[in-house]
């Protein structure tokens, strides 16, 4: 998992055009990681009744655990 | 147990007394402003409150000032009221630091809404106040232009990210100042420093020229001694401005008037809620000891005192995180790919991973506020009218233990549990106010938190200034600091 996140920080790092001092990877790749543990929560399918403006997700059609492969 | 006595009590003239003692003569506005000039010279060495500050420019504005005074027979309500705000406005030509080595020289053209309304209510502008940089920091520290310390005890954080705001005000150097919130930037300093701060409502207060934190959580709002200060201010600086498309043009109460009706101190109309869950994790004896004395005092005054249980909680952190977090790095990318080595380490370190948060992360974050917003209104403010908690669970603590540069064991821990009680108020963009409620066994301040619906800025200053009329906390001024050194 520790890898993942690591794959995980970095690309999206490398998109966002910055760099980081290589002795600071370790802790931003541990803080990205409590980023993805409090994100989990938004893996939690929204009732219908809680969507803006009432507009249609297909939460039937996912899975909960392939909802949290993003990014 | 909670301290019934402070240290000292001090001259802790308010703002609603100095407008009354302008008004009558009794004092002046040179005096006025001399006197917090002198305050400045005697205790910021200690303290650090002001980045900066003009006392040539302040001396002649209130000159001017006395001039008004003596020419209208109904002069603007705040005239010659000296203030100053957290160093993150633009001032037309006056600096606006941010707290941050990239700004140190920079000094805007523009003036921010916020302090121009001021102006024209006759307000007198001091200079700039210490911040955390960037506003990002809920403790204090700075290392560019040094911690802002507690004027009750230096050794303690004064709270951020408006630190020198709730310093100044609590130490007399001001009557008033304007800091942002954006997860308890205004809370956590009037906590910290012992006196009355109020975040209003998301859209409120315009934020045209003020630095953004995060553009759907940021707030300006007023810290001053007394629920009625911040009323006055609160009646200067709100309502819409067409230069902050996102200010509201829900129509603006006359707080300071609403403070003085037929039924003011009174709250039998007033149902307070306390949360069984969510607020009272881990909070210091001294703490819960100050809350119950004031749920007390607010019980006395009609006030009628419910348990509610607050809806997702969790998810509210949550999502409260990752909105607030990915919006300010967005904020700072051009300065985090040119410039990123001026950032403190611990301020970079707050963004970086922020980066690489997904982007349907950020926007399902924020898709949900409207739902968790909705259940709130449901749940909580279909039973109750205003929430009540400690403003912060924990005693305040020393800079020392929230230096999160130190790495010491659980810094980290410790400097994000600071805001553990204000942040869902800032994602929901609900209006809050702190005001002191006692001391601790150090003897700093301890802080109440209440929080109401949207727009409810009228009941809250209400239900603070009922306290506030049986309780005299707001009034406790710190020792002077003149002796005491600033530390490099």
């Amino acid at each position: 998992m520790e890898r993942e996140h690591e794959r995980g920080f970095l690309a999206g790092f490398q998109r966002a055009g910055l760099a980081l001092p290589t002795e600071r990877l370790d802790l931003m790749v541990q803080a990205y990681a409590g980023y993805r543990a409090l994100a989990a929560r938004l893996d939690v399918p929204m009732g219908y009744d809680d969507e803006p403006a009432g507009l249609y997700r297909p939460v039937d059609d996912c899975n909960a655990d392939g909802a949290g492969q993003d990014g | 147990m909670t301290r019934q006595l402070p240290a000292s009590k001090g001259d802790a003239m308010t703002l609603t007394d100095a407008v009354r003692m302008l008004a009558t003569g009794a004092i002046d506005a040179v005096g006025l402003t001399t006197r917090c000039l002198d305050r400045i010279a005697r205790d910021d060495e200690a303290v650090n409150a002001f980045i900066w500050h003009d006392r040539e420019a302040a001396l002649a504005r209130a000159g001017w000032a006395d001039a008004q005074r003596r020419r209208h027979a109904t002069p603007p309500p705040l005239l010659g009221i000296p203030m100053a705000h957290k160093d993150m406005f633009d001032l037309a030509g006056r600096p606006s630091t941010c707290g941050a080595a990239i700004r140190r020289d920079e000094k805007p053209d523009g003036l921010a809404t916020a302090v121009g309304r001021l102006e024209e209510a006759g307000a007198i502008t001091l200079g700039g106040l210490n911040m955390s940089e960037f506003a990002q920091g809920p403790a204090g520290h700075n290392r560019h232009f040094g911690d802002c310390r507690n004027p009750w005890n230096p050794a303690f954080i004064s709270g951020g990210s408006s630190s020198g705001s709730g310093a100044a005000v609590a130490s007399g150097m001001v009557l008033a100042s304007l800091g942002s919130d954006s997860g308890g930037s205004i809370r956590i300093p009037a906590s910290c420093c012992g006196v009355t701060g109020l975040k209003p409502t998301y859209g409120r207060v315009s934020r045209f020229g003020a630095m953004p934190l995060a553009f759907s959580v940021d707030c300006i709002g007023p810290l001053a001694r007394s629920a009625r200060d911040c009323a006055a201010v609160m009646t200067a600086i709100s309502g819409h401005d067409p230069r902050d498309r996102t200010s509201s043009a829900e129509p603006v109460d006359d707080y300071a008037a609403a403070l003085d009706g037929a039924a003011s101190g009174d709250l039998s109309d007033c149902r307070i809620g306390v949360p069984r869950n969510g607020f009272f994790d881990d909070v210091d004896t001294p703490v819960m000891d100050g809350f119950e004395r004031a749920m007390e005092v607010l019980s006395g005054r009609g006030a009628q005192l419910r348990p509610v249980d607050l809806p997702v909680m969790d998810a509210v952190a949550a999502y409260s995180a990752v909105v607030s977090r990915v919006e300010l790095a967005s904020f700072h990318k051009p300065w985090m790919r040119s410039r990123p080595g001026d950032y403190g380490t611990s301020v970079s370190a707050r963004m970086y991973p922020a980066y690489a948060v997904p982007g349907v992360h950020y926007v399902e974050a924020l898709r949900r506020r409207g739902a968790v917003l909705r259940a709130f209104a449901g749940d909580v403010f279909g039973k109750v009218d205003l929430i009540a908690a400690p403003t912060m669970a924990r005693a305040v603590p020393t800079r020392a233990d929230t230096d999160v540069e130190s790495g010491q064991p659980g810094v980290v821990a410790r400097f994000l549990s600071l805001s553990a009680n204000t942040r869902a108020f800032s994602y929901l963009g609900l209006p809050a106010i702190s005001f002191p409620c006692g001391f601790d066994g150090n003897g700093l301040p301890i802080g109440l938190q209440l929080a109401g619906r949207p727009f409810a800025e009228t009941r809250l200053l209400r239900a603070a200034d009922a306290y506030q009329r049986d309780v005299d906390w707001h009034r406790m001024a710190p020792p002077s600091r003149g002796l005491e050194k600033k530390e490099a």
